[in-house]
């Protein structure tokens, strides 16, 4: 036996489809179906395909095409891991400390993805027995959530007796780790080869129920609906509190907030679906939620007695303005929606000089006037310019469209090409292109470097990415926002957007899937197809470690598993412990799942172009290629990718950094997972110099045997 | 739904699905090398060397 077999597992991809097949199943995942839709409709709508498809030629492909080369190289010379796969690569003692970075990201974005992938799955079963029948009302479908993952404080999935989700947990966890220990080709390739054929499916499936749906009525506004719903008493109360004027904004919202979360909650534990599907109580979303809206509402309750002449004056601006105003006005409040996440006054200012412009065309009474009818508000002159209230809450309800596919997919697609002056925008296409094609996870060097001596590397990268584009894109881009906007309307589609994406797959969609016919059916189907998408991107994320294992420490199949599964449940069980507003989840996903792959790219990038070589690399990347890479990539590779890839990492910092150390220093919990992410890399670190020893006898038994 | 929006979408949904099909194409009409070598481990991390017994 040579030195090099007893490094190398000698474990090989069966085919080539099963390796692309493979690193388009990691590729694949919750993100595609969830995040990118969102960062399309919040970023300037079908404008923002622009940067994506120009981020995903300089930054997406030319990273994929880097980590095929290094992995194929490292393979080549008989490493599978990615500290391994460093050390040829890059020869200096160092080098391999650099590699524990390409063990560390998997297997910390294993420990909490596992968990999300475990929701999915016990929605998929709840879906299929009809526990997840709530009715139509998306804060029940949050309160559930929240009860089910354990969101509401820290051990909730332990107290009171171990909850459901936990056994979902451990089912999820063993499934993962029982097609690892199957292996490469029995367990990986084979589960792919099955799962991403079915995901599409399953994804065609869903979108074309989506596309053929009728048009949906627009439910009655929250006011209108709550007196259905709770008792005469709380009613009345609700009634004189809006009318005494010493009543501040904050007062009426916390009690009317108080009145809609017992209805929900009471709808919750009695699981009493008739009252919710006779009255849809839709709660007030995006700015109808905030203070300031609340003062409108007080002022138009007070007002009442006029003649409700707002309402009249409001039914009057429906019904002139065409489509085009509606969807510049509803651009408009999108922007609203931006200026009050940054805090921007002037933004707003700007924005009100705008809706003026757009009501002044209108034959109907003036601004001034229609402000005038509104008795004014104890306490409102806190939020600004009374008219600017009025009128950005007339402009929110004039904007509303008809809820057809039409104009569901609209919100999604029109394009607004000013958003492209923004550099905010291409900072998120470049990150969605980033996160989506799980690239800087040290995950594609593994798998290539399995590949043979002169297996093709850059058709197969292209045709692996592009099989994720295609998911993403063309599966991705018709389900979750054109759903999500014919049953529920702009306000909430907006906030949803705005909002995470965890909000989007599971407290909206299943509102979305409660109005649908037959949505029992295509609610399993479609968090199947997720259970399934994030199943074939989790399997990819233990192969590094497995084969770090394997070939430092020649461990068997069986040690591997054992250890990394023990290594990977004590993060696990930290998450689903510490889930409390998913804290330790954020916290891994931050300086792990965000800056970590952002760092590890980059360094991947820079060996690629600088240390060996963008020339070397290239020849390297075309050896035994059925596509040759174009010349031009060479100046791609060399400035334009790590530039790119450090723009973005140090928007990052400047961003988001000096938030997230104040949580460490104020959150002992986020603390207590920094240390554990800390103890880890550190544990990694002692590991690959331990392998890097065993790599180094071998070798010296290699040229004593010689 | 605007037409600009509607091209965007189209042209979106063809320029993915075409690249697609070329490269599934490109792989299944292109046999691939069945060879398997491994050179030999050339690895030297200059690390120092580890005690031996």
């Amino acid at each position: 036996m040579s030195a090099n077999d007893k490094c190398n597992t000698g474990e090989a991809w069966g085919s080539r489809f099963g390796v692309i097949i493979a690193v388009a199943g990691s590729a694949v995942g919750l993100g595609n179906f969830l995040r990118f839709p969102g960062q399309v409709a919040a970023n300037g709508g079908g404008a923002f395909m622009v940067p994506y498809f120009i981020c995903f030629i300089l930054v997406g492909i030319p990273i994929c095409w880097a980590e095929w080369t290094m992995g194929r190289y490292g393979g080549r010379h008989g490493f599978n891991s990615v500290p391994g796969i460093f050390s040829v690569l890059w020869r200096h003692p160092l080098s391999k400390y650099f590699g524990a970075l390409g063990l560390l990201i998997p297997i910390v974005i294993y420990m909490y993805y596992v968990y999300i992938e475990s929701w999915c799955l016990a929605y998929a079963w709840y879906y299929l027995n009809g526990d997840l029948d709530l009715g139509r009302n998306p804060a029940v479908y949050g309160a559930f959530f929240s009860q089910f993952t354990g969101m509401e404080a820290h051990g909730s999935v332990f107290k009171d007796g171990i909850k459901p989700v936990f056994w979902f947990f451990c089912i999820t966890f063993l499934i993962n780790f029982y097609f690892i220990y199957r292996g490469l080709t029995r367990g990986i390739e084979t589960f792919c080869k099955y799962a991403i054929p079915l995901l599409i499916i399953a994804a065609v499936v869903v979108a074309f129920r989506v596309l053929t749906l009728p048009e949906q009525p627009i439910p009655k506004p929250w006011q209108t609906v709550l007196p259905a719903v709770i008792s005469q008493d709380q009613w009345q109360n609700l009634q004189k509190l809006a009318l005494n004027p010493q009543t501040l904004p904050a007062e009426l919202k916390e009690q009317v907030e108080k009145s809609i979360a017992a209805y929900l909650d009471h709808q919750l534990k009695s699981a009493d679906t008739q009252i919710a599907q006779e009255n849809v109580l839709v709660p007030p979303a995006g700015f109808a939620k905030t203070e300031a809206a609340y003062a409108l509402a007080m002022a138009e309750i007070r007002s009442a007695q006029q003649g409700n002449a707002y309402r009249i004056w409001l039914e009057k601006a429906k019904d002139a303005l065409d489509q085009e105003a509606k969807l510049a006005l509803r651009a408009l409040e999108k922007e609203a929606l931006q200026a009050d996440k940054n805090n921007s006054a002037e933004h707003q200012a700007k924005i009100h000089t705008q809706r003026l412009v757009y009501f002044s065309k209108l034959s109907l009474e003036p601004v001034d006037q229609l402000a005038a009818t509104l008795a004014s508000v104890n306490g409102a002159d806190r939020f600004g310019n009374f008219n600017a209230l009025v009128l950005r809450s007339a402009a929110l309800e004039v904007a509303e469209l008809p809820r057809n596919v039409s104009n569901g997919l609209g919100y999604m697609w029109n394009p607004d090409f000013e958003k492209l002056k923004d550099p905010a925008v291409w900072l998120a296409a470049a990150g969605q292109i980033f996160f989506s094609l799980s690239v800087g996870f040290g995950v594609i060097l593994t798998y290539a470097s399995y590949l043979k001596r002169d297996d093709d590397v850059v058709l197969s990268g292209l045709t692996a990415s592009v099989t994720n584009e295609f998911c993403e894109v063309c599966l991705g881009g018709l389900v979750a926002i054109p759903a999500t906007f014919i049953f529920l309307g702009t306000a909430l589609t907006m906030e949803a957007v705005a909002g995470s994406t965890f909000g989007l797959g599971f407290n909206t969609l299943p509102t979305v899937f409660a109005g649908m016919p037959d949505g029992r059916w295509y609610g399993a189907l479609w968090f199947m197809l997720l259970f399934l998408a994030a199943i074939t991107s989790s399997l990819s994320m233990l192969q590094p470690a497995i084969a770090f294992l394997e070939e430092g420490f020649g461990l068997k199949r069986r040690g591997s598993v054992a250890a990394l599964g023990l290594m990977t449940l004590s993060g696990a069980l930290l998450v689903v412990y510490f889930s409390g507003n998913a804290v330790a989840l954020s916290t891994m996903d931050d300086w792990i799942g965000t800056v970590g792959i952002f760092l590890l790219a980059t360094i991947e990038v820079i060996v690629f172009s600088w240390v060996l070589g963008v020339d070397k690399g290239l020849d390297e990347a075309n050896r035994g290629s059925d596509l040759l890479i174009p010349k031009a990539f060479r100046f791609v590779f060399k400035y334009i990718t790590p530039a790119f890839l450090l723009v973005i990492l140090g928007s990052w910092l400047v961003q988001s950094l000096p938030a997230k150390i104040e949580a460490v220093r104020s959150q002992p919990e986020v603390l207590l997972i920094v240390i554990y992410l800390v103890i880890s890399l550190i544990f990694l670190v002692l590991m690959v110099s331990l392998a890097g020893e065993n790599w180094r006898r071998k070798c010296i038994f290699e040229q004593e045997e010689v | 739904m605007t037409l600009s929006g509607l091209i965007v979408m189209i042209g979106s949904y063809l320029l993915v699905a075409v690249l697609m099909i070329f490269c599934f194409f490109k792989v299944l009409t292109n046999p691939q090398s069945t060879l398997k070598e491994h050179a030999p481990l050339e690895i030297d991390t200059h690390d120092e060397d580890p005690p031996f017994d």
